[in-house]
């Protein structure tokens, strides 16, 4: 029998799973140990130190209205187009998924060098607002909300919903708003976080557009004091990984399926 | 009373129109740019200069980088998507994996840089705790701000990118087709060599290609981590952004962006060609 010549333990996978464990652990361990030493040994100087910079609230702050006002015009804006092109204009979907592939053809750097001229000779006062960013940055996450609403929108079963309310007597505005966006809840959460992760991580855009958002001021940080920087990274991943328990936590009270947190490459 | 239905590119318009001011008319004038003159006339001035020395060997170093990160990045995926999906043992293994992977990949820019000073940094902790037990990484020549030490940093996003890849194309792998070769008493490693690594195959290439776009475009991390000494395409065009855009001198920029859209989308088109086959066959 195989079983026999089968070892109990497979030491091959084993050592794969804990070597890039531990590759994956051992950065993160050495930030959060990193960031709380200075010369004289352990010490919290790093976090006091960012918390009195006015500097750093500024950036805070920016960061998180860019990521308030993109998520939710992001939103208003993909919601009803993916919702469109399943309901009614289906034809229409391999266009729409197309497009928002493309921005992996589009390397953020290159849509930068390619905007900057155009932003500069049509609307120069654009230039002059940070949130010049948030047209950018929903184009940036497309590929992510759309993909995260589409896989949402095709787990219910659209049609049989549409037919129930429209039978009911729901027109169509009732059976979106009354049906399908509550169906849609945890779907629009994975969306919202993916789009927030971008944005609070977008580094390339703001730095090269001259905005000091979170990233950009924990790069300048860097230049001079890394502790000071690795406390920031610190904060910035810790953030993330709570923003998606909590969505995680919050969609498993809804009752809805896994969240899309993840996209699948082009 | 039936009520006369919109047309459906009525709602898609909104979004085209989003598309089109700030994704395709920006690649669209990265290319008409790129040969474009300063006096505004046609020229292929811009493309052979982007060629020529200083900005050839931009493409090469990022290609080899890239090449190099989506190979390891590609083998070291793999072989962690087939543990994680085969090993039984701890359940929460694999979702916790996947979960990880969904973030990771997504990690790059300047967190990730800072993760990797404050490990393997000139002062980081993993470089210090190596020299206690008399390894010393910086006097073997290493240094994190270099091409090696950027292949370490682009892994950390690579392999769980592929990870994310590989998982379907794992998962198709279905037992019954190894029960079937060793029942027809092929050993583990005829099953491999004939059945399990061609299915593979496809899914493996499509993502090793995924991954060399991947690396190929980024720039935040390089960026933040070296300061622009090693030479890479993106920061060349960050370079130009940051020094010429604004008084409109030179046009070079333009087709170095041009060369990237060109290579990355080679990639892609190559990637969801195998994607297709993948998905052919695991259906």
């Amino acid at each position: 029998m195989s079983d026999t010549r089968r070892r109990t333990i497979p030491f091959g996978r084993w050592a794969v799973v804990l070597g890039c464990v531990l590759f994956f652990a051992a950065p993160l361990v050495a930030l959060a140990l990193f960031s709380f030493t200075s010369k004289a040994g352990w010490s919290t100087d790093a976090y006091t130190a960012i918390a009195k910079d006015p500097q750093f609230w500024k950036s805070v702050g920016l960061s998180l209205t860019l990521a308030v006002v993109t998520t939710a015009l992001s939103l208003l804006l993909m919601v009803p187009t993916v919702l469109w092109v399943h309901m009614r204009a289906p034809k229409y979907r391999s266009l729409v998924e197309a497009i928002t592939l493309l921005v992996f053809a589009v390397p953020p750097i290159t849509l930068v060098i390619g905007a900057t001229g155009l932003l500069l000779g049509l609307v120069p006062a654009l230039l002059g607002t940070p949130f010049v960013l948030v047209p950018f940055y929903i184009v940036l996450s497309f590929a992510f909300t759309y993909r995260a609403l589409d896989t949402g929108v095709k787990a219910l079963d659209l049609r049989t919903l549409t037919d129930a309310a429209q039978s009911l007597g729901a027109g169509s505005v009732m059976t979106v708003t009354r049906v399908i966006l509550p169906n849609l809840r945890t779907a629009i959460l994975g969306a919202a976080f993916l789009t927030i992760t971008v944005v609070l991580g977008e580094y390339v855009l703001s730095s090269l557009f001259l905005y000091n958002t979170l990233p950009v001021y924990m790069a300048d940080v860097g230049t001079t004091q890394a502790q000071g920087a690795a406390a920031l990274a610190l904060m910035t991943v810790l953030f993330t990984w709570l923003l998606l328990i909590g969505v995680s936590v919050v969609s498993r009270r809804l009752g809805g399926g896994r969240v899309t947190t993840t996209i699948t490459g082009a | 009373m039936k009520r006369r239905r919109l047309p459906g590119w009525i709602g898609i318009l909104p979004f085209l129109t989003v598309a089109f001011l700030f994704l395709i008319w920006p690649a669209y004038a990265v290319v008409l740019q790129a040969f474009q003159g300063a006096d505004g006339g046609f020229t292929l001035d811009n493309v052979t200069t982007a060629a020529a020395a200083q900005y050839r060997s931009a493409f090469i170093t990022s290609g080899l980088l890239s090449l190099v990160t989506a190979l390891i990045g590609g083998v070291l995926g793999t072989l962690l998507t087939y543990a994680v999906c085969t090993l039984q043992r701890p359940r929460f293994l694999k979702s916790a994996m996947s979960t990880f992977a969904g973030v990771a990949s997504q990690f790059g820019g300047v967190p990730l840089a800072f993760a990797f000073v404050a490990s393997i940094g000139s002062a980081g902790l993993v470089t210090s705790l190596l020299n206690k037990i008399g390894l010393d990484l910086y006097g073997s020549g290493f240094s994190l701000l270099s091409f090696s030490g950027l292949v370490i940093v682009y892994l950390y996003f690579q392999i769980p990118l592929m990870l994310i890849i590989m998982t379907p194309a794992v998962e198709g792998l279905r037992q019954s087709w190894r029960e079937a070769a060793e029942g027809l008493g092929a050993s583990t490693f005829q099953y491999w060599a004939r059945v399990g690594i061609p299915l593979l195959t496809p899914a493996f290439i499509g993502g090793v290609v995924l991954l060399f776009a991947n690396s190929f475009a980024a720039y935040a991390t390089a960026q933040v981590l070296t300061s622009g000494s090693v030479n890479l395409v993106p920061i060349q065009i960050g370079f130009f952004v940051q020094g010429n855009v604004f008084a409109g001198q030179s046009q070079v920029g333009y087709a170095l962006a041009l060369g990237m859209i060109v290579v990355v989308s080679l990639a892609l088109a190559i990637n969801i060609t195998l994607q297709r086959r993948v998905a052919r066959w695991a259906s």
